[in-house]
């Protein structure tokens, strides 16, 4: 488990973390999400001790992992600015990679550009910028480490090619059990690939939850009743929205979802479904409770 | 312990990205240094003209590392390094399972490895080129030039290391390398500059290793190339090279810079990376060390100046100038590093803290300069004083100076005449420092040791009198005397070398016993040019040769010459005996001679030359003997029109021709004694050349002048012995 505990950051007298607080579980896909500045990157690289905290510490299985070798040959970081050494193809940045873990493998370097189809033996400078970030993926891939953290990594990728490397980062994890730490400021880029979710804004968690509790706690109803009617109608139900166009509402609930069904039929009504609610809309619902404006957060 | 101090995969990976600039240098550095020999070789194997090579001085053997050891490592470890300055490689390499220690030490280990392969490489095989080449090489200097460039190398390096350990962009890595590498010594040797003009009589044997340049080598060199003779470096090239004391503190220095430069690049945020310093504090910092030498200048000129109010209305356009420019360079630095124009105004307050120090600096020194030159000790004061030969630019002091320094004399007279005289100086240097070398004012230079246990070193103006009385207390001390005769054992000796003897060792042995059977008046004489004293002109001894000794007494290094002459007898019959050993290559040579005509001249070479040492005289038919001493023959250029031209063959034919009228004997010390070179290069054969000191006939050398007396010369004048040659006379 990766535990960062009351970690603060400062770059000069700009605070970029303040006594932030999470876990992080093991053989989980964690996604971070926020606004840019919002901390994701400071605290990824927190994390995997390339930064030092001025506050708390950041530990792996309660081993701090700032200049630590033992415990930062467990993970590898893809970072959003990929770094090549100068003219150098990736079969010589696997060489650099095996220099430092030891648990590279070349086959499995070799399986992966096999699968996305890159020249291992051409320069990385004629690649395309998507082509870099799959050839920075498939070397810390290779490194067949316990955690991987992926920063902003899948951004660039184009659909196809953001599926397969999200499948294979999935055979990876189950494999291995291994975790992956992931940050993106798309709420929808990470709705479909994340077990663990949490939002980071001016520099500390605002929520965080289990994507299932998340997308379960809340439920959209749309109703149509032969008669006028309005809120008052569904007393009993935790209505977190209630929003009526002509005689069709739609209403937001909290909690059991078959008890508000069974409660709303006995009133006779003439439409009733439930709705898919996107992640968007159960982040805004969930923040707005904590007092926030989901706009002010992520724009 | 793993990937903790030291991770061998990595070191090997910085090894491969450090290839391509290595492999340049070590191939410029060889090329050139074996450029000289190959194109000496291949001259005097292809063609008439021989350069013929004497021994090649120490820095003229691998001439291109004396530019590569500042070059190579700064560019190997900017290189090793240059992740530090932007943040995506900066990241990356924090984010590997090392830590900060064991990526330093492995990316300098590499740095090193390539540095010491290409001295290595470079030294040795120019070595071996020349000794295989047949040309001159003393083999000695190996050590020196493994030393010194692996010393300074490694200085560098370090240098290098600290300020990319503090600055995050390439810009500001060359800056502040620049920095520590002068900035330091700069100040030192301006303060040592400063106090030294002020107080002409101070010693800068007084200011320690830690502000005289020459213990840094690299730092030497370059003061040396642009300041040499204004800051106080001492030494020139050659003999910074052949310096111990300055090889092992270069060295020492750089593994204590390599140690800092560990120290601050584990502390070093990787967020630093891409801005020219980690934080405000130290932008500030450089930009201040950036233009404190130009601000420095006038400070310390306005300091040194006796009239100072004079000083300012003189000089105020060029104060002015130098104040814009220091202004300028502060501004530009302050733009180039961060880019932009918002903030400059900010840094006026800091620019004002740089004029303060340059005023502080002027202060100190002319307070600091006032409190030496105001040390005047009584002579009750005084325990003891010595004879101080000062270092002087490009040469190494003799034994004996060094010796002198040593002896310690505790006569009463003297301490009191060098107190009262030491005073009286101070009271010029207060009037007019300028009327110190007034005519009638003599000097020496002495140590003064206090009962307190310091030491004033300072030279002490008297007049003529008052160093006559001097000199006899100096000279009626046995133990002074003894040591301006005392010859440096064998541990004190690192190098003898007597031109043209392989053996030189057997002949400074033989010195060394036929020295220690003369008598202390004998000993004297032997020893005046070693001692600084000219020959007699009245008594004139002439020497054959020379045998050099250099090595140190202590960390001090030393360079004496004892000649080789006719007071020393045996010493100069054995120098002849094996001088002489080359008899049947000489005797083959001349054979050789007299066989080419002109033709077989066109690609092949010789030539004959010889020096009167001593006890030859001609006797001129018209003005009665001549005495030939210190002249030698030059070979003449003849217009086509001149009824007395004639080949240089045939002149040495003669020459030939007349030397075996007898058989070849060996000069006698004391006797007459000339000696004759014959020089040859045979087609596609090597060069020859070899000498005998002989004695020759009266007749031989009547007969000599007779064929070439136009082309003899004397050395003191410069005109020929005779105008026209006798025969073409009549």
């Amino acid at each position: 488990m990766i535990t960062a505990s009351s970690v603060t950051k400062k770059f000069g007298s700009f605070t970029a973390l303040d006594s932030l607080s999470c876990s992080i579980p093991d053989g989980c896909i964690y996604g971070l999400v926020g606004s840019n500045g919002a901390g994701k990157s400071t605290l990824m690289r927190l994390i995997t001790g390339i930064y030092k905290p001025e506050g708390g510490y950041v530990a792996f299985d309660d081993q701090n992992v700032y200049e630590n070798p033992q415990v930062k040959e467990r993970f590898v970081f893809i970072p959003d600015e990929l770094y090549f050494l100068p003219q150098a193809n990736m079969n010589r940045m696997a060489k650099l990679y095996k220099a430092s873990y030891r648990k590279f493998s070349f086959e499995r370097f070799e399986e992966l550009t096999k699968i996305f189809g890159l020249d291992p033996k051409a320069n990385i400078n004629t690649f395309s910028k998507g082509m870099k970030r799959q050839a920075a993926t498939i070397l810390g891939l290779a490194c067949m480490s316990d955690y991987i953290f992926f920063d902003e990594t899948f951004d660039g990728l184009d659909p196809i090619m953001r599926n397969l490397v999200k499948k294979v980062v999935y055979a990876d994890i189950c494999e291995r059990n291994a975790t992956a730490v992931i940050t993106s400021h798309s709420l929808r880029e990470l709705e479909d690939t994340c077990d663990q979710l949490a939002l980071l804004h001016k520099g500390g968690i605002v929520f965080e939850s289990d994507i299932n509790d998340l997308k379960t706690s809340l439920s959209k109803i749309q109703v149509a009743f032969d008669h006028e009617f309005d809120r008052t109608l569904f007393e009993g139900i935790n209505i977190l929205e209630f929003s009526k166009k002509g005689s069709v509402a739609n209403i937001i609930i909290r909690g059991d979802r078959e008890k508000a069904e069974r409660l709303i039929l006995e009133k006779n009504p003439v439409l009733l479904e439930v709705l898919p609610l996107s992640l968007e809309e159960v982040f805004v619902h969930e923040m707005g409770s904590l007092g926030y404006q989901f706009d002010d957060v992520l724009i | 312990m793993k990937n903790k101090l030291f991770n061998a995969r990595l070191y090997q990976d910085f090894l491969k990205q450090l290839r391509l600039p290595a492999i340049i240098f070590a191939v410029l550095a060889l090329v050139v240094s074996l450029l000289v020999p190959v194109i000496s070789f291949v001259q005097q194997y292809t063609s008439g003209e021989v350069f013929p090579m004497g021994m090649p001085s120490i820095s003229s053997v691998t001439p291109m590392l004396v530019f590569l050891m500042f070059l190579a490592p700064v560019t190997l470890v900017i290189s090793a390094f240059s992740f530090l300055n932007k943040r995506s490689s900066s990241d990356y390499y924090h984010s590997l399972p090392n830590t900060r220690l064991c990526t330093f030490l492995s990316a300098i280990s590499a740095v090193l490895t390539w540095l010491y392969a290409i001295v290595l490489a470079t030294v040795l095989i120019t070595t071996l080129t020349y000794n295989l080449l047949g040309l001159p090489m003393n083999n000695g200097y190996i050590p020196y030039l493994l030393g010194t460039f692996l010393s300074g190398m490694t200085s560098i390096a370090g240098v290098t290391a600290l300020a990319v350990s503090i600055t995050g962009t390439f810009f500001t890595n060359i800056v502040v390398t620049g920095l520590v590498m002068i900035l330091p010594r700069f100040i030192t040797s301006l303060y040592a500059l400063a106090v030294n003009t002020i107080v002409p009589i101070a010693s800068a044997a007084e200011f320690g290793l830690f502000i005289t340049p020459d213990y840094n080598i690299p730092v030497a060199m370059v003061f040396g190339v642009f300041g040499g003779g204004l800051l106080p470096v001492s030494r020139g090239l050659n003999d910074l090279m052949t310096f111990g004391g300055g090889i092992l503190y270069t060295f020492l220095l750089g593994v204590v810079l390599l140690a800092l430069a560990a120290l601050l690049f584990c502390r070093r945020k990787s967020e630093a990376a891409g801005r020219s310093a980690p934080n405000r504090v130290l932008q500030h910092i450089y930009r201040c060390a950036v233009t404190l030498p130009i601000v420095l200048i006038p400070a310390v000129m306005f300091a040194v100046d006796q009239n100072k109010a004079e000083f300012l209305t003189y000089n105020l356009p060029f104060l002015i100038i130098f104040f814009v420019a220091s202004l300028l360079i502060y501004f530009i630095y302050e733009i180039i590093t961060t880019k932009t124009f918002r903030k400059l105004w900010k840094t006026i307050p800091v620019y004002l803290a740089v004029l303060a120090f340059s005023g502080i600096f002027s202060v100190g020194v002319v307070m600091l300069s006032d409190t030496v030159l105001h040390v005047t000790p009584e002579a009750e004061q005084i325990e003891s004083v010595s004879v101080h030969v000062p270092k002087e630019y490009g040469r190494d002091r003799t034994y004996s100076e060094i010796l002198q320094n040593e002896v310690k004399f505790e006569d009463q007279q003297m301490k009191q005449l060098l107190a009262d005289n030491l005073r009286e100086t101070v009271n010029i240097i207060e009037r007019d420092r300028n009327l110190l070398n007034q005519e009638g004012n003599y000097y020496q230079n002495y140590s003064l040791h206090l009962k307190n246990g310091s030491t004033v070193t300072r030279t002490i103006y008297m007049s003529e009198k008052t160093m006559e009385q001097i000199e006899n207390i100096r000279a009626s001390s046995e133990v002074y005397q003894s040591a301006l005769k005392k010859l440096p054992t064998d541990q004190e000796i690192s190098n003898i070398y007597v031109d043209g003897v392989k053996d030189a060792k057997e002949i400074w042995d033989c010195y060394r016993q036929e020295f220690e059977q003369l008598t202390p008046a004998q000993r004297d004489r032997v020893l005046e040019l070693e001692n600084g004293v000219y020959a007699d002109e009245e008594n004139p001894i002439h020497d054959y040769s020379s045998i050099r000794i250099s090595g140190s007494v202590g960390m001090e290094g030393y360079m004496s010459f004892y000649q080789i002459n006719s007071l020393m007898p045996k010493t100069a019959a054995l120098f002849i005996e094996r001088i002489n050993e080359n008899r049947e290559d000489f005797q083959k040579q001349l054979a050789y001679i007299k066989e080419l005509d002109e033709g077989r001249m066109q690609d092949e070479y010789a030539s004959i030359d010889f020096y009167a040492v001593e006890g030859l005289t001609w006797n001129d038919p018209e003005n009665g003997p001549v005495d030939l001493t210190d002249m030698s023959f030059s070979e003449k250029y003849f217009e086509p029109d001149d009824p007395n031209a004639r080949s240089m063959i045939d002149v040495y034919k003669s020459i030939i021709e007349i030397l075996e009228e007898q058989p070849l004997k060996n000069a006698v010390p004391g006797e007459s004694c000339i000696r004759i070179t014959a020089t040859t290069m045979e087609r596609k054969n090597n060069y020859h050349s070899n000498s005998m000191y002989l004695s020759l006939t009266q007749a031989q050398v009547d007969g000599i002048v007779e064929v070439a007396g136009d082309m003899i010369i004397d050395n003191m004048t410069g005109a020929p012995l005779v105008q026209e040659r006798a025969v073409h006379k009549n």
